[in-house]
């Protein structure tokens, strides 16, 4: 049972838009959900649901065309949306930081990573250059890396290594929010196992908030405290991982559960969801998910259903949720 | 030097030095393959096609000997320094045509390479910063358009608008005719305000490529996400700009300026003919229509050298701001 | 969409911008010799009776330089189109490489050919004698000459200038030691023994430039690049900056009398149209002969603008091969000769600014020497040149082109490739032998190639120039002498490049070769030039003549007090600022 613990990061009626040639994106419609301190979270979906988009959003570095269209996103009170260029600036890495995906692409190829873990320090706390390079060999002792790489360059490093150093990174100022995007989806099992545990271990020796992003479901199933499953840019339920152990509520949930393949237990056939993500320019009208949903019903087509409290801390957007197994 | 072995640099240099002797080769033998033969060209010009002449002529050069032989002499000599002797300006040696034209050439070529790339990186990045914006659209459509202007017609608007008709730069040469230069400072004076046009003309014309290339390199490296990351990490944008941004976008360009900076010592011809600038390109061009092998062979020997040896000095160099260079 | 619009505007301004300056733009065509070392002022000539393009009212010419009191001082620029590479070698013995219009003004032969007179004028030498068997030639040496150092000159520079061109024969240019035994200092006189009659050695002595004996032997004159020139003449060098110009300082002590102006100032240009422009612009008083030709008229309409046009010792003409079969029938060359039109072609290609070559060859700086008959003897017309080869049984095909026996009139035409005003006139000439009815295939090729192709014979159609020395047995000899040619494939030994071969020329020019009577020397020339004027041995094009264009009052006058051309040295000592 999670307790009630302070509310760290509070995304409320987040939209985000971009636009394309034919028309705007809907990217992300309509998004709530809240992370308490201290709290592994999980939000997990298919590509191109707009996970990743949210957790640009909240560190405000949605590029190019995409921009919010309204909502707000409150970090520890203060309102993310509205800070000025100098409050972002330490907003970022001092309060929440993130890891990117194929970490290789992270890094500055031509900068050995002690100065890139330097830059991160220095940019916000003014530092003699030997406590600079102190706080950086202790950041890669942090993460299990031999403190004399510190001169290494990123192609030097293998992935598993590289990816290490990016979480240092992220760690550097320990920040009250990490957001971890698909951080393990190019990396092999064994170094994936590797480096889930050292965020475990992080976690619980400096007591930071996990955003955690990836598709793969029962990853989270093992790390998470809840769970946010995305569909379409819409959120289609929040679970502690409890819950959804016993059940999950939206049918989408249930299918994507279905869909992961159980190491033990007799041979069953794949089980996938038929169908693909709508059109997101011109959305049809009702829940994004009717086309796929084995559950619905002629009034599912009305209107996108709203995300309603369905028990502790567990919210659902379904017209028609799923019973728990013995209600 | 962090890297660099000494197996690198011999590998390099040795690498080099095949290069250079396939060069002369070729600078050996090409002259010898455009029809028309030296020798009789001279005695048609100077004794009235006299054949006697003619073969004077073929022995003092030792024309009249084997193509081995002539090659073996050819290569000897440059070891020792020593370009042969000009046919047209017998008796003058190449080095000396050479190392007189030389630095009136440097000047003009090396300052506008490296304007030209100097100024190109700044509006390139500016452009590239602002992508959309007025400035933006502004300069590279303009730079797309000098691009198709050629080269000559640059140079002669210069001339015939800042020069003939409104008199604000002289119309040609190094340094006024006649001139009696007191001091340095005047000389210095002097020999800018007459390289202003010529090197006006050489930057604008090979500005407009490398500002486009330098423009794309920085858009490319700006959709990295390492620069997501930097974002991320709170740098300041100065900061993000320079180290990590720039410091990947030159690496491309660095190359080309150093291949520039290395076909500098091949003059301009066109610099040199429409401003009257003294300058190696003229003589090679006339060397080349006169069939004088010795001036053709040195110039393009020298020029061959520049090239390898900068391409060499790159090689050097690359490794230490690249640090992803394979040193095998 | 806002910003394309933009972008189209500023395309559109730049283009109007480019198009409006392009209409002004600068003079295009190089000279028309555009070989380096053929494009300086040609050799000399005479004055011809063609009216210039001037329309100034001719000046009275005296036959001495007036003595008059007027300004003095000043410095007389003059521009020229020299490469730098021109200036390293200041050896005023070589042949090649070096910048003769300087060396002319510092150095002096024994005599100087006037080519608008026609005549040689003393200048190092005061006067000359033959022996009765024309076989011993006497110079009295100038007394008064000096040379730069104060030294005085004496008959022993000249007979060590001569022992230099014996021991270096690449600096005896005309190969004058095949025909001479001995020359001897004898006090104040130099005496020149010939092995048989040498009738214009006097002629060729113009061109040899003598030099002080006394600074000379401790050098190795093979390799000796003279770095210091010291002559005689009427300026003396001061100052070479490289790429730049060249300084040369008014000899006080010049034995003609020392120039007016206090300094010569060369401008050197590195392209004739850069020269042109320096002219237009008023940077230089004068040129040694650069200008663009297509300029001219530009030039001449400037106030004071004039040009000195006078006839030089080259001819520019399709050259033809004779030992091609078609080529070999009279009818064909006449017929082509008759359909090209000679005046427009000057007019259209070198704006008037040369004079025309004749048919019978000899430019008219050679004075009475030249058939005024022979020489005007060629006419265009298209219709009587269509008539020749009617007659002559050619018909004309459905092409258009004539032919005669299966065999279609058809030739393969060379010219020189980067040269615009070449490929310009050979434009013009290809498409009125089209106009004939004569199919021409256009060829290019660089000056060595087309000398190769000369030489050997492998060619139908060449378009060049021919030089030859100040004599008009040579200008005659080397060009139409059986024994100057030879067969197709092996080259000439001389400058017969046509294959031409006439008994009747063999005999003439046998008979010159030893003749020492002036009159019958004119009446062989004579039928020379007749025969050459009937047997149409080549198109005439035109002759390389010096067009030297100058201002006149504005900053410098008095370029024409004396009878010459305006940069002969006897009219450049008495330039002078207007006052």
């Amino acid at each position: 049972m999670a307790e009630k613990r302070e509310v760290l990061l509070s995304v409320k009626d987040l939209n985000v838009r971009y636009t394309a040639d034919r028309g705007q994106v809907q990217a992300v419609t309509d998004v709530n959900f809240e992370i308490h301190r201290g709290e592994f979270f999980g939000l997990a979906g298919e590509s191109g649901c707009g996970k990743s988009t949210v957790a640009f959003s909240i560190m405000q570095l949605l590029k190019g065309a995409a921009h919010i269209s309204g909502g707000s996103i409150e970090f520890a009170g203060k309102n993310v949306l509205a800070f000025t260029k100098e409050e972002l600036r330490t907003f970022r890495w001092e309060k929440s930081s993130m890891v990117l995906q194929s970490a290789m692409n992270n890094l500055n190829p031509v900068v050995t990573i002690g100065s890139q873990l330097m830059d991160a320090i220095l940019a916000h706390e003014a530092l003699p250059k030997k406590e600079a390079v102190q706080r950086a060999k202790e950041l890669l002792k942090l993460v299990n890396i031999d403190e004399n790489r510190i001169k290494a360059y990123p192609h030097e490093l293998s992935g598993g290594m590289r990816q290490r150093v990016v979480i240092a990174m992220a760690l550097a100022l320990k920040p009250d929010l990490v957001i971890f995007d698909e951080p393990t989806t190019a990396l092999d099992v064994v170094v994936q196992y590797n480096i889930i545990r050292r965020i475990q271990e992080l976690k619980a020796k400096m007591g930071f908030s996990v955003l955690f992003i990836t598709h793969d479901l029962p990853l989270m199933l093992e790390m998470c405290d809840r769970i946010a499953i995305m569909y379409a840019g819409r959120m289609a339920e929040i679970a502690p991982v409890g819950d959804l152990l016993e059940g999950a509520s939206h049918p989408y949930t249930s299918g994507l559960l279905q869909a992961f393949p159980s190491l033990v237990g007799p041979r069953k056939p794949l089980k996938g969801i038929m169908g693909s993500v709508p059109d997101l320019i011109t959305p049809p009208p009702g829940c994004l998910f009717y086309d796929r949903c084995a559950y619905r019903q002629k009034d599912c087509l009305s209107a996108p259903p709203p995300l309603e409290a369905v028990g502790e801390n567990h919210t659902c957007a379904c017209y028609h949720r799923l019973k728990k197994e013995g209600e | 030097m962090k890297g660099i072995t000494l197996k690198y640099v011999c590998k390099r240099l040795l690498s080099a030095l095949f290069t250079l002797w396939v060069a002369l080769t070729f600078n050996f033998l090409l002259p010898r393959m455009m029809g028309g033969d030296p020798a009789e060209y001279l005695a048609s010009q100077n004794a009235m096609g006299s054949a006697e002449y003619a073969q004077q002529i073929r022995e003092q050069f030792g024309l009249d000997k084997g193509i081995l032989e002539q090659y073996a002499r050819y290569l000897g000599g440059l070891l020792q320094g020593d370009l042969g002797v000009s046919y047209t300006n017998f008796p003058i040696p190449v080095k000396d045509i050479i190392l007189q034209a030389m630095p009136w050439t440097l000047l003009i070529v090396l300052i506008s390479t490296l304007l030209s790339f100097l100024i190109a990186w700044l509006v390139g990045t500016v452009a590239a910063l602002k992508k959309g914006s007025l400035f933006d659209n502004t300069v590279v459509g303009v730079s797309f358009y000098i691009q198709s202007v050629p080269y000559f017609l640059v140079a002669m608007l210069l001339v015939m608008g800042l020069g003939y008709h409104l008199n604000w730069f002289p119309m040609g040469h190094a340094m006024t005719p006649g001139a009696d230069l007191a001091n340095m400072g005047a000389l210095v004076k002097n020999i800018a305000y007459h390289a202003f046009l010529p090197v006006l003309s050489l930057v604008i014309v090979s500005l407009a490529g490398r500002m486009i290339m330098m423009r794309s390199n920085i858009l490319q490296v700006f959709s990295e996400d390492y620069i997501v990351l930097a974002q991320a990490k709170g740098l300041r944008r100065s900061k993000i700009l320079t180290k990590y941004a720039l410091r990947n976008a030159m690496l491309p360009s660095f190359t080309g300026l150093m291949l520039s900076l290395g076909q500098a010592v091949g003059g301009a011809i066109a610099t040199e003919m429409i401003f009257s600038y003294p300058g190696i390109g003229l003589t090679i061009m006339n060397a080349v229509l006169s069939h004088d092998y010795p001036l053709v062979q040195g110039c393009f020997a020298i020029i061959a050298l520049s090239v390898v040896l900068l391409n060499f000095l790159a090689d050097l160099i690359y490794p230490l701001i690249d640090p992803r260079v394979s040193l095998e | 969409m806002k910003k394309r619009g933009i972008s189209k505007w500023l395309a559109l301004a730049l283009a109007v911008a480019l198009l409006l300056a392009g209409c002004g733009g600068p003079p295009a065509s190089t000279s028309s010799t555009a070989a380096p070392q053929e494009s300086k002022a040609s050799e000399a000539s005479s004055q011809t009776e063609e009216s210039k393009p001037t329309e100034e009212p001719e000046e009275s010419v005296a036959d001495e330089p007036k003595a008059d009191s007027t300004a003095t001082g000043g410095t007389l620029r003059i521009g020229a189109y020299v490469l730098d590479t021109e200036l390293a070698n200041k050896n005023p013995l070589a042949t090649s490489g070096t910048f003769t219009f300087m060396l002319d003004r510092i150095y002096e032969p024994l005599l100087t050919y006037n080519e608008k007179k026609g005549e040689l004028e003393p200048a190092l030498a005061a006067e000359y004698e033959w022996d009765d068997a024309m076989t011993e030639l006497t110079f009295t040496i100038n007394s008064d000459a000096k040379w730069h150092d104060g030294t005085a000159f004496s008959a022993e520079d000249v007979a060590y200038t001569m022992s230099v061109l014996k021991d270096n024969p690449t600096y005896d240019q005309y190969a004058l030691w095949d025909k001479l035994s001995d020359v001897t200092a004898d006090g104040d006189k130099v005496v020149f023994t010939c092995k048989e009659s040498f009738v214009s050695l006097a002629q060729y002595l113009s061109k040899v430039r003598i030099v002080p004996k006394h600074l000379w032997e401790k050098e190795d004159p093979a390799t000796f690049t003279n770095d210091t020139p010291i002559g005689t003449g009427p300026f003396v060098f001061e100052k070479y900056t490289v790429g730049t110009s060249i300084e040369m300082n008014a000899n006080p002590d010049y034995w003609c009398g020392a120039p007016k102006v206090d300094k010569m100032l060369i401008v050197m240009y590195n392209s004739s149209p850069n020269c042109t422009l320096g002219l237009l612009n008023g940077e230089i008083d004068a040129t040694t002969g650069t200008i663009a030709m297509s300029s001219i008229p530009e030039f001449l309409s400037k106030e004071n603008a004039k040009m000195d046009i006078y006839a030089g010792l080259g001819n520019y003409s399709v050259i033809m091969n004779h030992e091609n079969e078609l080529l070999a029938d009279p009818a064909v060359r006449k017929a082509m000769a008759m359909a090209i039109n000679q005046p427009e072609l000057i007019s259209r290609g070198e704006y008037n600014g040369v004079l025309p070559t004749s048919i019978s060859w000899l430019p008219d700086l050679f004075g009475d020497y030249v058939n005024e008959e022979a020489k005007n003897s060629l006419e265009f017309d298209l219709e009587g040149a269509q008539a020749v080869l009617e007659e002559a049984g050619y018909t004309k095909g459905d092409d258009g082109i004539y032919q005669k026996d299966g065999k279609r009139l058809s030739f393969t035409y060379h010219n020189a490739s980067g040269a615009p005003a070449q490929q310009m006139e050979a434009g013009l000439i290809q498409q009125w032998l089209l106009n004939l009815g004569v199919e021409i295939i256009p060829k290019l090729a660089t000056w060595p190639e087309l000398t190769t192709l000369l030489q050997t014979g492998k060619y139908d159609l060449l378009q060049n120039g021919i030089n030859f020395p100040p004599d008009p047995y040579a200008a005659l000899n080397s060009c139409f002498n059986s024994s100057m040619t030879a067969p197709t494939g092996e080259p000439t030994p001389g400058l017969n490049y046509f294959r031409y071969r006439s008994d009747e020329m063999d005999a003439l020019l046998a008979q010159a070769s030893s003749e020492t009577d002036e009159e019958v020397l004119k009446d062989l020339y004579g039928q020379m030039q007749d025969l050459l004027a009937k047997d149409f041995v080549f198109l005439p094009m035109y002759n390389s003549s010096g067009h030297i264009p100058y201002y006149d009052g504005t900053a410098m006058t008095g370029w024409t007090d004396y009878e010459a051309p305006v940069i002969s040295n006897r009219n450049l000592i008495n330039v002078h600022p207007v006052g």
